[in-house]
């Protein structure tokens, strides 16, 4: 599973991402304070224990993560 | 043949030779010193951190004589000490802040050649503890705007033979390609590219790249020559904050002797931002 958002980030290192508990790349993302931020870009689920529907799951509570973010920042203007 | 200005460089071996004292201040300066300063650093150095030492905390710009002088204060630091700068990221922060403290007049001011990773690189010992500094009075000296291009200088030299622009950024920020990398969410502009006329010398073509320390003065000349950055010229260098130019500010004015050499903080940021700003890809 790939988060498209941090497409380009350079991978610096492959460890368990602790928050799924499987193996990812890793990058860092630098702050408006300039300090570096370790986050995931692709996950391994590794097929004997992990089946389509289960990665799916993780990957629509990204997608569903995006939304509300792109929600806070630019919200529909329905009024 | 030797830099034009080598009183402005220490090696690492000197450094860890040579611990700081009340004449003399190591400072480390980073970009991100949560994993910089606080992981470690040389022991005795102080931090100054990029983002909440050097800029005005409100205004986009660098901090004023005031707030300098405070911060002189705060590190031990007098108009008369020694003070060495070394760094994180290749030394560009060290570089921007060397630029601060020459525009407000510091005189004995040197920077660490390699910073943090050629230190790292060697093995050499950090620590985590933090040295306990003797507030001093520092007044500084007003600021030397002939260090300094603003944007309206900058217009002002478009297409002019007597003046060149150096944009230091990677070939895909020049061309236009990329506003920024994707580690810098924070730094785009609007539009890509690069200041009509341009020359683009990354900064990394200064150093060498094993252990991030400035290549030989033979090596710099044609280096910036060849492209047309000659000491007869007005130079003014930019990046897209100002951080890396600074560093090759720093290699034009020090090492090679350049007379006129400007940094120009706003750089792709203030630059690629403004609307109606001409733009080259």
């Amino acid at each position: 599973m790939e988060d498209k958002t941090k497409r380009g980030l350079t991978v610096k290192e492959t460890s368990i991402d602790e928050k799924l508990n499987v193996k990812a790349d890793k990058g860092m993302i630098h702050d408006m304070d300039g300090i570096g931020h370790w986050v995931p870009i692709r996950w391994y689920f590794p097929k004997n224990s992990y089946d389509l529907s289960q990665v799916m799951m993780h990957a629509e509570a990204m997608e569903k993560k995006y939304t509300e973010l792109r929600e806070l920042t630019c919200p529909d203007d329905n009024d | 043949m030797s830099y034009a200005h080598p009183e402005v460089l220490v090696d690492t071996e000197w450094v860890s030779k040579n611990p700081p004292n009340d004449n003399m201040k190591l400072v480390e300066v980073d970009y991100d010193p949560v994993n910089g300063y606080q992981k470690g650093h040389i022991s005795g150095a102080s931090l100054i951190w990029w983002k909440r030492d050097i800029n005005d905390p409100v205004t986009r710009d660098i901090i004023n004589k005031k707030q300098f002088e405070a911060l002189m204060s705060k590190n031990g630091i007098t108009p008369d000490t020694e003070v060495i700068l070394y760094g994180d990221f290749n030394n560009w922060f060290a570089a921007f802040v060397f630029w601060v403290f020459k525009y407000y007049g510091h005189e004995n001011l040197k920077i660490m050649n390699g910073g943090r990773k050629k230190w790292e690189l060697e093995n050499k010992d950090y620590t985590t503890d933090e040295p306990q500094m003797t507030q001093t009075t520092y007044n500084a000296q007003p600021p030397d705007e002939g260090l300094r291009a603003y944007l309206f200088d900058v217009s002002r030299i478009l297409g002019r033979e007597d003046s060149v622009m150096v944009d230091v950024r990677s070939p895909a920020e020049f061309s236009g390609e990329i506003t920024a990398p994707p580690e810098y969410p924070m730094e785009h502009a609007q539009r890509g590219g690069h200041i009509p006329g341009a020359n683009n010398i990354p900064w990394a073509t200064a150093v060498n790249d094993a252990d991030g320390t400035f290549k030989a003065v033979e090596e710099l000349k044609q280096n910036y020559e060849s492209k047309g950055v000659t000491p007869d010229k007005d130079v003014i260098c930019y990046c897209r904050i100002g951080e890396r130019s600074s560093h090759s500010w720093f290699v034009l004015k020090y090492l090679l002797g350049y007379p006129m050499v400007r940094n120009y903080d706003g750089s792709w940021t203030e630059w690629g931002n403004m609307i109606g700003n001409p733009v080259e890809k």
